[in-house]
């Protein structure tokens, strides 16, 4: 009996086939350099119920992808309103031929098909297209006879398990990301193509003027090179963000505000404390004057102790990393761009030194043998000792037996999000300081490991005080903080949490002199650029792309010229460009019923998916309902197209 | 007239009282309306009365309630995204009090240093608001009143009624309440209260758009040659 399993990266199916196969499979050639077969036994398919012969291979992410028609519905081919319901084709590239022949050759005399795509909605759908192409090659495989394990991580009784218990392919997420990819290519397309034609000539004729300008060295673009605006679902959200931001600096008027600070003297040990009024600040003069008044009439230069607290406080040890905080701290703590992060995490995993860096899960599984993991990056053997790295007596501390350290291995927090997929990010094994890998790889891997240590660590212990005083019933307090045991802070420098001034020695109900009552004023600042961590949160939070493609999202609005970025000491901050104002400013001036420069279309289409997952609604009737709703957006933007052009004018004028 | 006619009347306007009661909490409101009115005509040289001490049951209505702990601009994004939630700004940094449908809700905050994403836009009003209140008396008098304690009352309507009472303090035009020493009765001016948001924004609105010129006038003398 022949099974044919495919997974949705070779990674995986060289895991899964090594615990499948008790570490007897034999791998061959595919036809796909980065593809491999292994061949193996295994016993305990339910479907089966006897040794089966088993051909695992794998996929390298979509089998294929959906476009119009070139010749009749290329660029210029045909009136755009069209496709909005021209008629689509599955078309494969090279690579994507390779590997569906591959599988189309494996599947001719299998008696099963089983995949291991990833389990979310995309691997649900690549699954699928596997499925299309094994039945290709064996027409006798029907939905019978396709099965689909369900499996989140790698860690051999789960896979085994997964392999014992498969289910089906779940048809209603095939369906949702059929949507998805439909509507993302007709709106994208039909949109790319309507701005390009209004407003390509234009934006081309003025980036050549500022390329004359600074003799080629502008960053609008080269001179022959074909001026592309696109839309993008994504895209424009994310350029909306950066565009909101640039926009509250630019109008920002500063606001006086007033507070009262008292502070006292302790001459025995010239030691002096600053108490802040509860209230923080208030934005009106003459209610802050009011309130001074009345303590300085009534209580004077007297204040009484009312509260007195000292607990004990941890600063928390790190949750396990996710693709979203990888690429976030990343950007924050080694100012690495996203693109840049996730790129080098992906060659690290190719490199076998990480666990695969696309997951949203912050939760490890209990049964992961994590400490073996912590071992390694120890690197105990002593004959190693001058390949250490710079926290591996971390690493060693943290799983010895030494008494005088309260700071030993623990499992790691659970975050909130389990992709079901794949767990944190980790490392796999130690980095040798001659390992081949270029320095940002080297940064990255550091940050994943120190984070891994971080995690697996004890919390920071501290020691918080808090003494309030009241002034004629005007509460202020001052706060102290005395670090005990700086545990995982050791192993992860970017966290800071330091030892604060001593507060003064007072006793509750206890009268002390102020030794100066004032009544101060402030005014409120801008907010900052737009940050690239900032943006990714963001993103995150409010729907906009996915771990794995936050960052491209970033990368293609850069690309197009919607917004740049600059470093400003430390930070990169991104700024809109004239262009990506204008589109903004150009659509809101159309007046469309959604925005597109907001969320909210974005996330109501993946309200729409998940009731199409939940069979609530269908693909024909979203689809319907979607692109009808594009369809108005399109002819009205159509007839606006001065609109478009009229605003991009102006604030090329006004701004450059 | 009964006591639902004072608190849902203009103040300023003629109230012909009965010459019989029928409750205490009536009687004590008939009192304060027919005490003599604070500082009356004395109205110009209010800001120099300091510390002065209530001696008698005043009754008031409100004209005017601003949170003055969050500054103007932060309300104004506030009831902009109330009002037209699809137009919101995006990129937002301070909290949130905006209650529109779901579907327009959005993660405005995200605190870069905490892991626990659930808590995010910390929309719970802070106990520790301070409001600033416009109060008119009988006589037409406009005075401010500050709170020190939370006064449960502060999202009330406009043109509500309040008795402040014997011993609050006075000073620089503004009464300083505690829930203790202020009784609230209710009430409401219709004509205050139609469009109060877009009221409130087009204040807001103003009061930056005049913050602005200030700093731009004091830009431009700065820049101006001394001669």
């Amino acid at each position: 009996m022949k099974v044919l399993c495919v997974a949705e990266k070779n990674s995986i199916a060289k895991s899964v086939s090594q615990i499948l196969g008790g570490g007897r499979s034999t791998s061959r050639a595919s036809g796909y350099t980065y593809v491999k077969n292994y061949d193996f036994n295994f016993y305990g398919f339910p479907f089966a119920n006897r040794e089966c012969q088993v051909t695992m291979t794998s996929v390298a992410g979509h089998l294929s992808s959906l476009d119009f028609d070139n010749s009749q519905y290329g660029w210029g081919k045909c009136n755009i309103f069209e496709l909005f319901d021209a008629p689509l084709s599955e078309l494969m590239d090279k690579n994507q031929q390779k590997i569906a022949e591959n599988i189309k050759r494996e599947a001719r005399n299998a008696d099963y098909l089983m995949i291991w795509t990833d389990c979310d909605r995309e691997g649900e759908y690549i699954g699928w297209e596997v499925f299309q192409a094994a039945q290709k090659g064996n027409r006798r495989l029907t939905d019978g006879l396709v099965y689909r394990a369900i499996f989140s991580h790698l860690e051999r009784s789960h896979i085994l398990n997964a392999a014992k218990n498969p289910g089906k392919l779940d048809m209603r997420s095939v369906s949702a990301v059929g949507t998805r990819i439909e509507l993302d290519l007709r709106t994208g397309v039909s949109f790319t193509r309507l701005l390009t034609g209004t407003m390509g000539k234009k934006v081309q004729e003025a980036n050549n003027i500022s390329n004359d300008r600074s003799n080629g060295n502008s960053r609008a673009g080269n001179k022959n090179e074909k001026v592309i605006i696109s839309y993008g679902p994504c895209q424009f959200p994310t350029l909306g963000f950066v565009v909101d931001r640039y926009e509250r600096i630019k109008h920002f008027t500063p606001e006086e505000f007033w507070y009262i600070q008292l502070q006292l003297n302790d001459e025995a040990n010239g030691l002096s404390t600053t108490f802040q009024w509860d209230r923080g600040h208030l934005f009106d003069r003459l209610s802050v004057l009011a309130l001074y008044e009345n303590s300085l009439e009534f209580a004077g230069n007297k204040a009484k102790v009312i509260d007195l607290q000292s607990k004990p406080t941890s600063k928390y040890r790190p949750l396990p990393l996710t693709t979203v905080e990888l690429q976030k701290n990343c950007a924050r703590y080694l100012r690495l761009n996203a693109k840049q992060s996730l790129a080098a995490a992906e060659k690290l995993y190719q490199k076998g030194f990480l666990s695969y860096p696309r997951t949203e899960t912050d939760i490890f599984p209990a049964t992961m043998d994590l400490r073996s993991l912590v071992e390694k990056q120890a690197q105990l053997d002593e004959s190693t000792n001058s390949n250490k790295t710079a926290w591996a007596s971390y690493a060693a501390n943290l799983i010895s037996e030494n008494p005088e350290t309260n700071n030993r291995f623990k499992f790691p927090r659970s975050g909130s999000h389990d992709d079901k997929a794949h767990p944190p990010i980790h490392p796999i094994t130690s980095l040798a300081p001659n390992a081949q890998i270029d320095s940002i790889e080297r940064r990255v891997y550091e940050y994943v490991a120190r984070h891994f240590l971080a995690c697996c660590s004890e919390d920071a212990k501290g020691q918080t005080s808090t003494l309030t005083l009241d002034w004629a019933e005007e509460k202020f307090t001052a706060s102290g903080l005395v670090v005990l045991e700086r545990n995982f802070l050791d192993v992860y420098p970017w966290a800071k949490w330091e030892t604060t001034k001593q507060l003064p020695r007072l006793e509750i109900n206890q009268e002390c002199e102020i030794s100066k009552a004032e009544m101060r004023s402030g005014s409120t600042s801008p907010p900052k650029p737009m940050t690239e961590s900032e943006l990714i949160m963001l993103m995150d939070a409010n729907g906009i792309g996915t771990d794995a493609t936050i960052a491209e999202h970033i990368e293609k609005i850069k690309a197009r010229n919607y917004i740049r970025s600059e470093k400003s000491g430390k930070e990169t901050n991104l700024h809109p460009t004239v262009l990506g104002i204008a589109l903004v400013h150009g659509f809101e001036a159309i007046g469309l019923e959604d925005s597109f420069a907001k969320p909210f279309q974005r996330r109501e289409m993946e309200e729409d998916l998940k009731k199409i997952c939940q069979g609530e609604l269908t693909k024909r009737e979203v689809l319907a309902d979607i692109i009808e709703k594009y369809r108005g957006y399109w002819t009205k933007t159509n007839q606006s197209k001065n609109t478009l052009l009229e605003v991009y004018e102006r604030l090329r004028t006004r701004i450059s | 007239m009964s006591l639902s006619g004072i608190i849902s009347q203009d103040i300023t306007q003629q109230i012909d009282l009965p010459t019989t009661t029928t409750s205490a909490r009536e009687a004590s409101v008939f009192k304060a309306y027919q005490n003599d009115p604070w500082l009356h005509g004395t109205a110009q040289n209010v800001i120099d009365q300091k510390m002065l001490e209530v001696d008698r049951d005043l009754l008031f209505q409100i004209l005017m309630i601003e949170n003055v702990s969050k500054s103007k601009q932060t309300q104004y994004d506030d009831l902009k995204a109330k009002i037209d939630p699809k137009n919101q700004k995006v990129d937002r940094l301070k909290d949130s009090n905006v209650k529109g449908p779901k579907r327009y809700q959005m993660v405005t905050q995200v605190n870069m240093e905490d892991d626990n994403l659930s808590q995010r836009n910390n929309n719970v009003l802070n106990d520790k608001s301070v409001f600033k209140l416009a109060i008119q008396s009988k006589a037409g008098d406009i005075f401010f009143a500050v709170n020190t304690t939370p006064l449960p009352w502060s999202s009330c309507m406009l043109g509500s009624k309040i008795t402040i009472k014997p011993g609050t303090i006075f000073n620089r035009g503004m009464f300083i309440l505690k829930e203790s020493n202020v009784t609230f009765l209710g009430g409401i001016n219709r004509t205050w209260n139609e469009n109060k948001d877009y009221k409130m924004c087009d204040y807001f609105e103003a009061k930056l758009d005049q913050y602005k010129s200030t700093i731009n006038n004091n830009t431009r003398k700065r820049r101006a040659p001394a001669t």
